[in-house]
């Protein structure tokens, strides 16, 4: 008995997780072909939200809804030292990663660029660095960048998508610890996790038939097939389903509260006021 | 006498409908909003809405509490009964492309119209 309720605890915390990290799906809802026929749902956006963001779909949702996986933002870097190169690929957003480089006393370049991250989420990244000169037996040498001192991480830096930076690491001889044999950078990526809204879904290529309104207090905008954002901070949002052809028509709706930097905040499951 | 005359002509106004209307923008988002505010003896609003334009498809919702219509031009003239207050009337389209209309509206009661006064609240940017 004990077990089960941890096993629905559990599932129960793995799944408001998921509600939490993408946007919401309305499952399968049907508009009638009454005349005047509206849907009408409610939904309420917390924390930090900046804008509600909604899509329609013509056509049935699926009966399982498929999470994709969200491509993140990430960078990489590369560091060189005359012929000796060597790279940490894929540094995604949150991560800390190390790379070293075995090439003695002298100057290094440390070369960080966005190759191959999430060009659709367009939050400049940031990051920290700090790094470290060690002899061949991991003591500590001489070290030396404009970036930050050996041993102390960097001021958080910025880098936008397509951009790359470069940073030159001096290595020196030490009196005590002697010459250096490798340096080792440690990056530390300090860009948001953001969740991208979902959009792979089973829908049909709108014909007209339905339109959907997003409403805030006093604005609201209107959709048949685009992807709208409705800025109106927390509170609640309204959305209206209906048809101009008074036509029956499944369909289902996606949506999520994000804040300023398009990361998903708290999104509440929606509440229907009228099914027609 | 030819102000008594002026005068008579601008409260016989207030016992016909109101006109409204405008013209939606390209986008296919675009809504213009209106509030309809109608006085403590009214029992429904009438509403009605047209437009020369064939394409894209015109619509409005009303709106009042948790009840809403879709109400299109060939629909005609449609009651509301939803009592006194604030009705909600959006405008918009399926489709890019702009859209002229008007629509015709009034508080009623038993038949007589009560007092109507109109909000817009059009979206600056669409």
């Amino acid at each position: 008995m004990k077990k089960i309720a941890q096993k629905t605890l559990l599932s129960f915390i793995a799944l408001s997780a998921m509600e939490s990290a993408f946007a919401l799906d309305s499952g399968a809802q049907n508009l009638t072909s009454k005349e005047g026929a509206t849907d009408y749902f409610k939904m309420n956006c917390a924390g930090d939200t900046d804008h509600l963001n909604f899509k329609l779909f013509e056509g049935a949702a699926n009966s399982v809804v498929e999470m994709p996986a969200t491509p993140s933002q990430l960078f990489n870097a590369t560091l060189t030292k005359l012929k000796l190169t060597t790279t940490v690929s894929a540094i995604e957003a949150g991560a800390t990663k190390e790379i070293t480089l075995k090439g003695g006393n002298g100057s290094y370049t440390l070369a960080l660029d966005t190759f191959g991250t999430n060009l659709s989420v367009k939050t400049t990244q940031t990051y920290s660095v700090q790094y470290q000169c060690l002899n061949a037996t991991g003591k500590v040498t001489v070290g030396s960048s404009t970036l930050t001192k050996q041993s102390v991480e960097s001021a958080k830096k910025t880098l936008a998508n397509g951009k790359t930076v470069k940073y030159i690491i001096n290595c020196a001889k030490d009196l005590k610890n002697g010459n250096t044999d490798s340096l080792v950078v440690k990056l530390i990526s300090k860009t948001a996790v953001a969740k991208s809204v979902s959009t792979a879904s089973s829908a049909l290529a709108p014909s007209g038939d339905l339109t959907a309104q997003v409403v805030r207090n006093y604005s609201a905008k209107n959709t048949v097939s685009e992807s709208i954002d409705i800025q109106g901070g927390n509170g609640k949002y309204e959305v209206l389903v209906n048809s101009p052809t008074n036509k029956a028509l499944p369909y289902h709706f996606e949506y999520s509260c994000l804040n300023i930097k398009n990361v998903e905040v708290s999104t509440s499951p929606f509440q229907l006021l009228q099914d027609q | 006498m030819k102000h008594l005359i002026l005068l008579l002509m601008s409260l016989s106004l207030n016992c016909f409908a109101h006109d409204d209307g405008g013209t939606l923008g390209e986008e296919e988002k675009a809504v213009d909003y209106f509030l309809v505010s109608c006085s403590a003896d009214t029992d429904r609003m009438y509403f009605s809405i047209s437009t020369s334009n064939k394409s894209p498809l015109l619509s409005a919702q009303v709106s009042k509490g948790n009840f809403v219509t879709n109400i299109i031009p060939s629909r005609g003239g449609v009651e509301i009964i939803q009592g006194n207050g604030n009705y909600r009337i959006l405008v918009n389209k399926n489709g890019i492309g702009k859209v002229d209309y008007s629509f015709v509206y009034h508080c009623e009661n038993n038949g007589e119209h009560t007092d109507t006064e109109i909000f817009e609240y059009r979206q600056a940017d669409l």
